[in-house]
């Protein structure tokens, strides 16, 4: 039972963390387009000297625009999941993780999880466009483990569901 | 509910008291009460055996089916 509430502890740690993190990268992603869009000509002149002048300046600063753009919808789910796994850790701290709001958590924390994978999805497509660009970008692998959460997430969120039913018609029980 | 639950009789008839009961089957007094009130949704094989030992009774004498009644 320590060993738990000490698990709880380090992991709302670890979520408070998340959150602050993912805070700062919300306000770079925020910060890199809004300084796109203001210092445009700086940005293209950049990007000719480090490419050269047979570059499309334009295309490749819209590029990098898309690519910031994506970072949003991530920042976005990250905080969603990051709320929900706090909210669910407080419930653990109280004794009644089976509940109906926690099943509806899991399911939430599994649709963040599928809009993570979709925007790494979007990054390896914009990994190709960068190819052909012939930009210099991250090297991107397809993350089967990051699918395979999903899929957990959805059906611990069964589980929870199936739970919560189980203990409403035991609480009448005598 | 169409089944009804006589404790309440019971134990008036032993001169026995819902603590007294609670104390004899080791089920918390407000669990017997919710179960003297019929707001129990369901009783337990092992719970009706305390409780027909202690009152020395049969499970019908606790339990009654009024069919009249609608579930």
């Amino acid at each position: 039972m320590m060993r738990q509430g000490k698990l709880v502890h380090i992991a709302k740690i670890v979520v408070q963390l998340g959150r602050g993190l993912n805070g700062v990268f919300a306000a770079i992603f925020v910060f890199g387009l809004v300084f796109s869009v203001l210092k445009a000509p700086a940005i293209d002149a950049q990007l000719t000297l480090k490419y050269g002048p047979r570059l499309d300046v334009e295309t490749a600063r819209h590029f990098f625009q898309g690519v910031l753009l994506l970072g949003l919808p991530a920042v976005y789910a990250t905080e969603r999941l990051f709320a929900s796994l706090r909210a669910i850790l407080a419930t653990v701290g109280m004794g009644d993780t089976f509940s109906a709001a926690n099943a509806a958590r899991i399911r939430l924390i599994g649709w963040m999880l599928l809009t993570l994978q979709l925007v790494d999805v979007a990054l390896g497509v914009a990994a190709g466009i960068a190819r052909s660009l012939r930009l210099d970008f991250i090297t991107w692998t397809p993350s089967f483990t990051g699918w395979l959460a999903v899929l957990v997430a959805f059906v611990l969120a069964q589980v929870f569901s199936a739970g919560t039913r189980m203990r409403d018609e035991l609480e009448g029980v005598i | 509910m169409a089944v009804r639950v006589h404790l309440d009789e019971m134990l008036h008839r032993r001169r026995m008291t819902l603590t007294d009961l609670s104390d004899r089957v080791d089920i918390t007094l407000a669990n017997l009460s919710v179960l003297k009130t019929g707001k129990a949704k369901a009783i337990r094989f092992s719970t009706l055996e305390a409780i027909c030992h202690a009152l020395d009774c049969q499970p019908g004498d606790l339990l009654t089916f009024d069919s009249g009644e609608q579930p």
